[in-house]
Formats: structure tokens, sequence, C-alpha cells
């Protein structure tokens, strides 16, 4: 197959890189890297069937979660034999039990996130790429939600990590919309499994993402918000007499930039951000900010790693 | 008419800005940004002064916005439709498993899935193939044909949903059966909601796969399990409920004494939790039958059915001079009446007894071996007729053979026995756990003459095997094979193997199901002392009681009652199922498109053109 390669023995299990990888920046070094991460969840989970993470029911993993007293009918294999040779009562062991999560990549596929010339759009959905395979490779389901003005896309969930390339596909395809409409989040938040939703995008909307936010915690998700801004968005350059034009909206202002025209779109900025992340607290999610210029590895490494998104 | 690229109707955008080009001033240079948001707050005070200008009537405007018009119905692709029949191979798998009786899709999902099978028959060519395939626990194909249309509608009509899982990598191995070693022409449907028994690996098919997803609702409360535990002041029945949704749901549960309302509760159920909720059981009752109300679109897990009390009691005599480990072992069987004697109280009559299905001799031989009934010896003396001889050291004890059944759970990793009576010698039976100094645990079937029996020849007080939990499990195993019950006492799963053990001795055996059907599965003494005793019944495809009638050669019929009960499971519809095909269409598309493009394209290149020369001619 052209432009594909594949890890060799002694690597990450075998997954074959085809062009949507290549698109995504996603590397074969890159898995190796992923095969030593892993993406956390904060509450146990209720999954569909047995997985690595720490689930809110009983089950058969090797943590010891409580005891009750044993009946006629229990499962003779968890009596504790030697708690009835000191206390003379049957008891019984329950388990902690372990189960899978699925983790829902929501990118933002709207024209401000295709906007950058710089690329901050390729990294959201490198990341999202990156953050699936994770998943994948942790026993998880993964899937992944394009959304603009509705759902433009979706694909998952899918079990393994030989079905990588799948959502690697289907995120590099991902159509464009035009504006982001948080109630198209909202609206498909119960589309998916619960368990963990990493939200891609520049959060450059009129309304903070509210409603979708309350929507994906009643759904039962943990949520984390990962906003992808441009070099240009963090320092513009623009300067001069100019009318800008807004990507999604159309809409446009016309200003005289100069230092403190630069100064006041800093604060306006800081504030947005301080809005979020205020917003991601008191609905039980986490906000970070990457930095859209950066590659992939130094990205995924150098800030969802400080921040905890991944370990 | 329709129209294939909805999506295209963004491009109407260009309309929009087309004519804003003719009535927006230009006044400085635009730059593209991701979004003014945060460039907002600057021109809050400073709005631009008068953008717009008085659009005036223009046919290179007219044409323009015309020629834009037909470009953005050419994008949108208006087509007419027209129908087209199945050709080749078509087999078509019906899921009839327990989740497709949910009725969020009227009447049913099952129903819902025998619909669409039958509007795929009456698109059947006159000489293209189609094979039926029901997916429930044991997959089959219902119904095969060439271009006749009659008997898969009839396989259809025939069908009903079962109450087990649907097993989705038989039916597969059927469909790639079914395809016969040229797949090419053949594509796969499957009518599902996608719960089915978990595929080992994905799949992949040699033909095209098409998965019709049915379902919508993810809502569902069961019953998940009924057990009758006995206790001080009488029984109680423990019924587990389950939410397996994503809304919490309030519930009432009643609970049924013999067929009969005895008592109700209500209970809350947070979404994705379960509960526990006990009742008394009316004494006397032979089952209980727990139900939810109000009925959600899963009817088949809202109840379940347990027996109040093993159908028939297994009585044991331990003789034993006082071991408290192995008596309790032996009585965490449900179904065991333990009765203990000293070896001195021992009578050589007791060994032909008809009262016990099981004798346990712990450090003591009976002069006289039992010729009926099972027996297990515990840490014998020297004894001529079980070959066991003087104190032996074993140490660390093995497993003789890989995956013995008896021997499953049993951890003797961490076993130590420092004193067993030496087996060495014996012929007794087959060793099922040895050492460096010869077996440990010797085990025979039963023959004519010769009942099972079993030697553990470890002396339990020189030894740590019973303050292991291997002891416990071991002892429960060897108590199971030397007496096992005639029906199990525990609720079984749809679908699944039965093992029912009515005895050498019993003449014939019957089982009337839930519905009033019988079935006698082994009539003659002959058939049942050939099969060892037991019967392999597999019919319990329905949830609910069914009851076991055990015909003996001599004295009484035994009567028993085996509970089948759904274990309930989220009704959730699968977006996937893990099943991929070649790359092609599935089906020949359900309608042939005439496109209208071409045309609009072509007039799109008319005003293109008319727009040239009108404004050629205004300059």
């Amino acid at each position: 197959m052209s432009g594909a390669a594949r890890l060799g023995p002694g690597d990450a299990p075998a997954v074959t890189l085809s062009g949507a990888a290549a698109a995504l920046g996603i590397t074969p070094e890159l898995l190796r890297a992923l095969e030593r991460l892993s993406l956390p969840s904060r509450r146990p989970v209720l999954g569909a069937t047995v997985g690595r993470r720490r689930s809110r029911r009983y089950g058969s993993s090797l943590d010891l979660a409580d005891y009750r007293s044993y009946v006629p009918g229990d499962d003779i294999r968890r009596l504790d034999w030697g708690a009835y040779a000191r206390l003379g009562r049957l008891l019984l062991r329950l388990y902690a039990g372990e189960e899978d999560a699925c983790v829902t990549a929501w990118v933002d596929t709207s024209a401000s996130m295709a906007w950058d010339p710089v690329g901050k759009e390729r990294v959201a959905r490198g990341l999202a790429g990156a953050l699936v395979y994770l998943a994948l490779a942790a026993d998880d389901r993964a899937a992944c939600v394009g959304f603009a003005d509705g759902v433009t896309g979706r694909a998952g969930p899918v079990r393994g990590k030989r079905s990588a390339p799948r959502l690697w596909a289907a995120l590099a395809s991902l159509p464009g919309g035009v504006a982001t409409d948080w109630r198209a989040v909202a609206g498909a938040a119960r589309s998916v499994p619960r368990g963990v939703a990493l939200v891609f995008s520049d959060f450059l909307t009129d309304e903070l993402p509210k409603q979708a936010l309350a929507a994906l915690r009643r759904a039962g998700h943990e949520v984390v918000l990962v906003q992808v801004l441009s070099p240009l968005e963090l320092s513009p350059l623009l300067r001069g007499e100019l009318r800008l034009l807004d990507a999604e909206t159309a809409a446009s202002v016309e200003l005289t930039l100069g230092d403190a025209a630069i100064a006041s779109y800093q604060r306006a900025r800081a504030e947005h951000t301080r809005s979020l992340r205020a917003l991601a607290a008191s609905h039980d999610a986490r906000l970070v900010t990457v930095h859209g210029g950066l590659p992939l590895r130094q990205s995924l490494l150098g800030q969802l790693v400080p921040a905890r998104v991944v370990r | 008419m329709t129209v294939l690229e909805p999506v295209a109707a963004v491009a109407a955008l260009s309309l929009a800005a087309i004519v804003a080009l003719y009535f927006l001033k230009a006044r400085r240079p635009a730059r593209l940004v991701s979004s003014t948001l945060w460039w907002r707050p600057l021109v809050l005070d400073r709005h631009a002064a008068v953008p717009w200008q008085r659009l005036r009537m223009s046919w290179l405007l007219a044409l323009q916005v015309l020629a834009a018009a037909l470009i953005v119905g050419a994008l949108l692709r208006p087509a007419f439709v027209s129908a087209q029949a199945l050709a080749g191979q078509t087999i078509v798998v019906v899921d009839t498993s327990e989740t497709m009786q949910a009725t969020d899709l009227a009447p049913s999902r099952f129903a819902a899935a025998v619909a669409d099978a039958r509007a795929l028959v009456d698109r059947l060519g006159p000489h293209a193939r189609m094979t039926l395939i029901a997916m429930g626990p044991d997959p089959e194909v219902i119904a095969s044909t060439v271009g006749q249309r009659q008997p898969l509608l009839q396989a259809l009509g025939a069908l009903r949903p079962s109450d087990g899982p649907a097993d989705l990598q038989d039916a597969l191995q059927l469909a790639v059966g079914s395809a016969g070693p040229r797949a090419s022409g053949t594509r796969l449907v499957i009518l599902s909601d996608g719960i089915t028994a978990p595929l080992t690996e994905p799949v992949t098919l040699p033909f095209p796969v098409e998965y019709r997803r049915l379902g919508v609702s993810r809502e569902n409360t069961a019953v998940t399990s009924v057990t009758v535990v006995p206790g001080v002041t009488g029984e109680t029945a423990v019924a587990h409920l389950e939410d397996f949704g994503q809304e919490p749901a309030q519930v009432t549960v009643e609970m049924f004494a013999d067929g009969r309302l005895a008592d109700a509760q209500t209970a809350a159920l947070a979404a994705g939790g379960g509960q526990d909720v006990t009742f008394s059981v009316p004494p006397g009752a032979g089952y209980v039958k727990v139900v939810l109300l109000p009925e959600d679109d899963l009817v088949a897990d809202e109840g379940a059915v347990a027996v109040t009390s093993p159908p028939s009691r297994v009585p044991v005599l331990l003789v034993t001079s006082g071991d408290v480990f192995l008596q309790k072992a032996l009585s965490l069987r449900a179904d065991v009446a333990l009765t203990t004697e000293a070896p001195s109280a021992w009578r050589p009559g007791q060994a032909s007894s008809p009262d016990f299905d099981l004798f346990v001799f712990d450090g003591f031989v009976p002069p006289k071996l039992p010729t009926q009934v099972p027996f297990l010896v515990v840490g014998p003396p020297p004894d001529r007729q079980l070959g066991s001889g003087r104190a032996v050291a074993p140490g660390r004890l093995l497993p003789a053979e890989a995956n013995d059944p008896l021997l499953y759970d049993v951890d003797l990793s961490n076993v130590d026995v420092a004193a067993a009576a030496s087996l060495h010698g014996s012929a007794f039976g087959r060793v099922v756990i040895g050492s460096a100094a010869g077996p440990v645990l010797l085990v025979r079937n039963e023959a004519p003459g010769e009942p099972a029996a079993a030697i553990l020849g470890a002396y339990l007080h020189d030894s740590d095997l019973v303050l292991r939990a291997a002891f416990p499990i071991l002892v429960n195993h060897l108590s199971e094979f030397l007496a096992p019950d005639a029906v199990p006492a525990l609720s079984q799963p749809p679908g699944g193997a039965v093992t029912l053990a009515p005895g050498a001795g019993a003449k014939e055996l019957i089982v009337t199901r839930p519905d009033g059907h019988t079935d006698v599965l082994a009539a003659g003494a002959a058939s049942l002392a050939a099969s060892g005793g037991t019967v392999l019944f597999t019919d319990t495809g329905e949830v609910g009681l069914y009851k076991v009638t055990v015909v003996e050669r001599t004295g009484p019929d035994q009567h028993g009652y085996l509970a089948v009960n759904a274990p309930g499971t989220s009704i959730a519809p699968e977006s996937q199922l893990g099943v991929t095909g070649s790359t092609g269409s599935v089906l020949p598309r359900a309608s042939r498109y005439q496109e209208l493009w071409p045309v609009l394209a072509a007039a799109t290149l008319l005003v293109l053109l008319l727009e040239w020369v009108v404004y050629h001619r205004a300059r």
C-alpha cells in the first residue's frame, strides 16, 4: 500500500499507518511514545465489558472492595475461608470491578478551526487521533464525532488498537462545517456510550458551551475541554487599518490596530479563558489550552501530560 | 424528486455574497480571522460609518445570482428515483434474541426486523438466491431458495423471538457456509439491534455486509436474579434489580408465591445502578416470582423465578470424631441435609441404608463398604478394602491432570500436607491429586455393584488444607460429583444446556416447559442407565419454571423445578457489529437515481456566456 508503514517486531503492536495517519501527524515514533502513556479517568466508570478502569460495580479484579455475609448459592470460590477459621463466620469477598470506558473525541470542524494557515485544525485532529489510540491500546472503546453547526461526521465506537486506522481515517476526513453550535454537541451527547468526552475546539463562540457541558455530564461523560489555539490567535501579527472578517459568521469589524489594541485583545482573550475555565470547573470538567503551532508529540508530552490529561 | 447532497445548500451563501458585493462599500483591506470574538470589545464604541450603499438593479447582478443559483442547484444533485430488484445471492440474518422483543419500535424490534426481511424478499429477482438465517442462541438456516418468495415468507411467518442471546459468531459462520466457495455476487444483510455475544475478534467477510440497526431506546430495568435464602424465621427471597439505562427509574416490585400476589414494594433505581430487594416467602410456597412494574420496552427480563427450597434434599451422613471444617464445608451446598454421628455409633446395616445419598467417613472406614450409596473417605486408617497404608509425608500437592473438573478453581499451590494415608498401592480409582509420596486423592466412577466413591488421604489435622480456600471448593466438587442434584438448584440462563441427574434408578424423565409443552427426555431404564443416570437438556430457550418429573423404577415419582431466567441486559442498540465485509455496494441501491446536475451545469455555462456578453456590451 502506497504511503503506508508498519511497525516492526519489538515495537508497538502492528498497526498499519495509512495516509490518514500521516495526515494527522501520527508516526511510528509517536505510537511508541503513546504505548507508555495512559488516559486516566477521575471517577469509577460504568462500562460495557471488562476493561482496565475501576468500575462502580463489583467484579472480578484482584482489588478487594468489601465483604458481605455468605448465603447459600453464592460462589464459594469467593468465600473467605481464612476469616471463617478466625471468626467462625462465613464471609464472602467482593472485588472491585474493572470495566472499559468509551473515549469519544468531539472535534470542532467549524470554519474557525479550518481558517488557521499554521494548522491548529491538524493539531486538534492529530491529538484526537493520538488519544483515541491511547484509549484503544488500554482496552477501552473509542469513537469520534465531528461537529460544527450540526454533527458533521462520526465513527465508532470501536475496540482494539487494530481499529485505530478506522478512526484516523474518519478524523482525517471529517467534513468542515460553518459555525460552531454547541446545541449540536448537546443533542448528540447521548448518541455515544458514556465514558470520557474529549472536546477539541478553539471555543471561539459568542456563548460559552454551557449547554453542551451540562448535556455531556448528564449523559454520564467525564469531560475534558482541549482548547487549541493558533499562534496567530495567541499573538496576532495584524497591524494597521483593517477590516476583520469572521471566518464563521462573515461578520466584520473595522479597526485600527496598534499596540494598545493588541493589549486590549489579549485582555479579552484572558477573560474568555477565565470564564471557560470557571464554567468547566462548575461542571466537574477540565480545561487545557494547547498551542496549535507545535508538533504533535510536543503538544502531547509538553502540554497534555503536565495538565494530567494523559500520564 | 430528491436531493442527494443537501449539505451543498451551504453554497447558497455565495448568492448572498454576490448580492453583498453590490451594496457593501469596500472601505479597508479585509483580513480573514478565525473569529472576531476577542476583537469586538475594541469596537463597541466605534461603529463603522455607513457600510451600505443603495442596491441598484443590474443585469450583471441578476445573471451572476442566476449562475450561482444554478451552480448551487447542481451541487445539491437533485435526482428522480426509480426502484430496482435484487440480484445475485442475498443472505439475511434476522436477530431473534431476547432484546429483539423490545417494543421501542412498534410493535417490536423483532417485528421490524421481520418486516425489513419481508421487504427484501419482495425485491427478490427471478434468478436471485436468498438465504434466511435466524440468529438466536443457536443460529440456523430457516429458508434458502432461488427466485421463490413463498418459502421465505412462510419461514419468516413461523419465526419467533427467543429469550436467549444472539450468537453472532455462529450466524456469520452459517452465512459464510451458505455463501459457498465463490462469494462474488453475495451480500449479507444483518437485521439486528447489535446486542450479541461478543466476537472473539473482529471479523472480515469475503462479501459486502450491511448492518441495519434496529432499536432506539436505551432504557431497561430488569430483575437480574432471584435467590431464596433460608433464615431463622423462614425463607427470604432476595431479588437483584438493575437499571441498565441512563435515566433513574421508580419501580414497583411484586412478589408472587405459587402464582399468587404475596407482597409488593417500591424501589428507586439510579441510572446504571442496581439494588437488592428482599421479601419474606410465605411458608409452604413452592416457588416465587418477582415482577417489575411498570413494564418497560423489554418485558422478558421484567420477572424472574426461583424455587423456594431445593426440589429434593440430598441427605448426607458424616461419620466423624468431630471436624468442624469438614462439617461446615459439606453444609455449604444449599441442598445438603447433613447428619453427623460418631464412628462408634455406626451400625453395619447402615451401609445399605436408603436414607442417605452420600456417606462421608472422616478418619474411619466401616468394616463393610457401602455397595449402593456413594461415599467419601477422608484420612483413612490402614485398610485392605481401600488399599490405604501407613502415614506418609506428601508435602506439596500436585494435580494429576490439567483441567480436571474436580479441581476447577482449587488452588493447590500453597497447600502443604504433613501427613496422609499412603495410597501408593491402592487400585481404588483414578488419581486426581498426587504428591511426591504418591496419590492423595483417588476417585472412582459408578459401576454395576459399585457406587461412585472417593478417598482423600490427607489427615486434616496434619495439614493446612482445611485453612485454604481450596478446601471447601474441593469438598463441594466431590459432593456434587458423588451425589449430584437431580435438577440444578441455581437459576439457569435461557438457551443453555442443563445436566439433569435423575439417577440410575429412574425409569423415565419428563420435563414440562413453562408453556405447558411436555418433553419425555429418557424413556426406559436402559437408556438412563446407559447414560450414567444423567441427561443433557438443551431446550431451555423459554424463560420461566420447568417442571422435572422423575419416574422411578420403584417408589413414587419425584418432582423438581428448574428456574430459567433472563440475565438482564442493556437494550441500547449498538452502532457497529465489529464485522466488516469486502468493499462494494451491499445491495443494489434501494433506489436508482437519474441525476439532473448535467442539465444544470449546461444552463450555468449558458448563463455565464450571457453574462460575459452583457459585461462587454456595457463597457
